[in-house]
């Protein structure tokens, strides 16, 4: 089997710097992938254990091209790692992303299975695989908590809002999964000394022949919500009576 | 300018309600798709608007309607669909982007006419920043509370949509109930919410018993729910998981990341007890107390009982 897991490369978003005017700058923030994509890279490493090849595939900046994060997707069960590099993509929309991952997808050829997390650690909008799917003209199904291989596909359980679907599902297809689905690996120092010996392929938009994606929506700028103001009185232990009688009074006037 | 024709969807009756009011206040026609039984589109063409349905028997699986309910809604053209946030939805939504090209906002944090279209604010990083967009049309899913529900003035309509709905590559093998209780974390006055610090499954007991002295609900941070399994997965509140706002929060041994904040700001107060006096939570409540929660929640129950 021959499987594509997708991952996203992040700003971890705890280094942000907040500006009066609420603007955020990221360029200060570490790069990390996704943590819900870990969870793909791993469903995928676990069908491949068996004599399966899998890929793990990005699109993004020169954010993507960074060493030390290359090397940790690599010693997580893949067999290699090809990245969509373009300027333009850093910023990319789930549309934009799902049309060049798509892209890439063909390119890579005769992929059975493609894997993709239940959203990005960013936008979290739960939709590049959906879209991927329909660029490709691909079954797909969101939600997956369980993958078994059977003789024709998969069977795969859904675990939706308030019911638990088992399906059958033909391959070629694209999966989202979610992050109960496994506990993605701690690589061991054998896989860490490995990754480095395994291929990393760069393409950029016109080795795909994609046009630069136009963005669908216009974007203001990225600024820190509006924090609500509030009273801030913390007590320390030995002032637990006024904290409880200040708590009782909230809870007896306002809540019951 | 006002758009001229909005479609809404939702896989119940239930949040027709909200989206036929957010609808209505942004188009000048609103149609509701409805997916199931003459009944639920009675039930939707009591709030005022046009129904469109595909009748479709229990047995089938909902998801081989989507081709159906795409060209459908595609060849409506309308600048504004609204979809009632659910899983199943998500996929549909990605979908009708695709054939539409129409772009989706997921769970959009506002949504208002603009001039060129319509304006959305997007929450990134689980609430750590925000951004607004302009498009055109929008394909916006729209999780509860964001409209004030429409009430029921009757005088809509039914029409049935003519398509067959036929089985696509994907075979539904089975199905069953997710054995989940059901809770409606967001209609409670009192949530007591708790996080690691809370330390043990004795611990979360204690802690629903006094939300139920309350007369409250019981909520956790998500490591609760899906690191540590303490509790069901429909209690967590923040990114991804349940967004409250009532009288009191009430967060017991939480640390205040803020892709949990981002589930509670609405809260008229927060009141925290942590034992870490730097614990960022403390930056965000009205009321706090830096303690250990094993010593403090005997005491709780027996103070707020």
């Amino acid at each position: 089997m021959k499987i594509v897991a997708c991952f996203k490369v992040v700003r971890d978003e705890r280094d942000l710097v907040v500006a009066p005017d609420r603007t955020v700058t990221l360029d200060a923030c570490g790069l990390r992938v996704g943590d819900y994509d870990l969870n793909a890279i791993e469903a995928g490493a676990q069908l491949a254990a068996d004599g399966g090849e899998l890929v793990a595939l990005t699109v993004g900046g020169e954010e993507v091209r960074d060493s030390k994060l290359r090397k940790g997707v690599l010693s997580r069960g893949v067999s290699g790692l090809t990245a969509v590099v373009d300027p333009s993509l850093t910023t990319a929309d789930a549309g934009a992303t799902a049309e060049v991952l798509a892209a890439a997808v063909g390119r890579l050829d005769g992929v059975d299975l493609v894997v993709c997390g239940e959203g990005s650690a960013d936008r979290y909008a739960q939709q590049v695989g959906a879209q991927v799917a329909a660029r490709l003209g691909l079954p797909y199904l969101n939600e997956i908590s369980k993958i078994e291989v059977s003789a024709d596909g998969l069977v795969v359980e859904r675990t939706l809002d308030g019911v638990v679907e088992t399906l059958a599902v033909p391959l070629p297809a694209v999966l989202s999964v979610t992050s109960g689905l496994n506990s993605p690996r701690i690589p061991t120092m054998k896989d860490i000394l490995g990754a480095g010996k395994k291929p990393a392929t760069d393409w950029s938009l016109a080795d795909l022949g994609v046009a630069l994606p136009v963005p669908a929506a216009a974007a203001g700028p990225e600024r820190a919500p509006e924090s609500r103001q509030r009273a801030g009185a913390v007590y320390e232990a030995a002032q637990q009576q006024e904290f409880f009688d200040a708590l009782r009074r909230l809870i007896g006037k306002d809540a019951k | 300018m006002k758009a001229k024709r909005a479609v809404v969807y939702g896989e119940s009756v239930g949040g027709y309600a909200e989206l036929c009011a957010g609808a209505s206040a942004l188009a000048e026609e609103v149609i509701a798709m409805v997916v199931g039984s003459a009944d639920q589109a009675s039930a939707v063409a009591e709030l005022g608007v046009a129904v469109r349905l595909l009748e479709i028997s229990e047995d089938v699986w909902l998801d081989d309607c989507w081709p159906a309910l795409i060209e459908e809604i595609t060849a409506l053209q309308p600048e504004l669909v609204l979809l009632r946030a659910g899983k199943r939805v998500r996929a549909l939504a990605g979908r009708l982007s695709v054939a539409t090209g129409v772009p989706v906002a997921s769970d959009v944090a506002s949504l208002a006419e603009a001039e060129a279209g319509f304006e959305f604010g997007l929450v990134r990083y689980g609430g750590a920043t925000e951004q607004a967009s302009v498009a055109p049309s929008v394909i916006a899913i729209v999780g509860p509370g964001l409209f004030a529900p429409a009430a029921p003035v009757g005088g809509g309509s039914v029409t049935t949509i003519d398509a067959a709905v036929a089985s696509g590559p994907i075979r539904l093998l089975s199905r069953a109930p997710l054995a989940e209780e059901s809770v409606d974390l967001g209609v409670a006055e009192v949530v007591v919410g708790v996080g690691r610090g809370i330390g043990s499954v004795e611990n979360v007991a204690r802690a629903a018993e006094l939300a139920r002295k309350l007369g409250g609900e019981l909520a956790c941070s998500r490591p609760i729910a899906e690191g540590l399994g303490w509790l069901p997965k429909n209690r967590y509140l923040g990114v991804s998981g349940a967004v409250i706002s009532p009288k009191v929060y009430l967060a017991l041994g939480i640390s205040g990341q803020v892709q949990h904040l981002v589930g509670v700001n609405g809260s008229k107060a927060i009141v925290a007890i942590n034992k870490d006096k730097n614990a960022p939570i403390f930056g965000h409540c009205d009321l706090g107390l830096v303690a250990d929660l094993e010593a403090m929640l005997p005491e709780l129950l027996d103070k707020l009982a």
